[in-house]
């Protein structure tokens, strides 16, 4: 990193540990395709355990219409 | 959406529902347009691809993901550089739930076969590309660039056998 020539936007990667911010972003969009992929598993076996949506929409601390939404048609 | 497809990439949209179907998988998903698209040897991904990736190593390479949560190697790179360890966080989960209950949706073969949230976007995708060449007909390599523009499981399948997006738009440039 050029130090004496830094804008806004550079000093705001540098903040975040001087990486490309490619890598972060990547990572995050990773960690968030992972996430719903285990959010997916959990509630289908809550479901096969007979689970209400409520009940699953109150440990994942979301609306029970937002879970029926999200879970309630198999998609991914 | 399709009618601005080639004929060719109807058919690689034809034979991912197939490939959906015959897995009994509940949606098409990406991983369905893959195989499609590299399921002729010398198909116009595998061309563009320089012949080194066969139908054979996206399969595996599927299969590993799969198991691990729909993680790519690319992406299990990237989560290990922020310390996350994807094989122990999905045995982790795995513990608490019956074997298989990652692998995704399953059901009997229905009428209805939608595409996945991720395999829309991959088509939406290749459509951009039509547009951003100022084209009209959206064909294999657009599909191969929607997929790899994606960035998810696809993307990272294929990037961790060599392709990667930057290479396939400067070969047909």
């Amino acid at each position: 990193m050029y130090v004496d020539s830094m804008t806004e936007a550079t000093d705001l990667a540098a903040g975040a540990g001087d990486t490309d911010p490619k890598v972060g972003l990547r990572a995050v969009a990773a960690l968030r395709r992972l996430l719903e992929h285990l959010e997916t598993a959990q509630v289908r076996n809550a479901r096969e355990h007979g689970w209400a949506w409520q009940q699953i929409a109150d440990e994942l601390g979301v609306s029970r219409q937002a879970a029926h939404k999200k879970h309630g048609k198999e998609r991914h | 959406m399709f009618e601005r497809f080639t004929e060719p990439a109807r058919r690689v949209v034809k034979l991912a529902v197939a490939e959906s179907q015959e897995a009994g998988d509940a949606l098409v998903d990406e991983e369905h347009l893959v195989y499609a698209l590299f399921g002729e040897p010398d198909g116009e991904a595998a061309r563009l691809c320089g012949g080194e990736v066969t139908l054979a190593r996206i399969k595996a390479a599927f299969r590993t993901a799969r198991r691990r949560g729909g993680m790519s190697d690319a992406d299990a790179a990237a989560l290990a550089g922020l310390g996350i360890d994807v094989d122990e966080v999905v045995a982790g989960f795995q513990a608490g739930l019956p074997p298989e209950a990652l692998d995704g949706p399953r059901k009997p073969p229905g009428r209805h076969r939608p595409f996945s949230k991720h395999a829309k976007r991959a088509l939406s995708l290749a459509l951009q590309e039509v547009v951003s060449r100022r084209e009209r007909a959206l064909g294999e390599r657009d599909l191969l660039l929607g997929l790899l523009r994606n960035q998810a499981l696809a993307a990272g399948v294929l990037e961790g056998l060599g392709v990667r997006y930057d290479d396939v738009r400067a070969r047909l440039s």
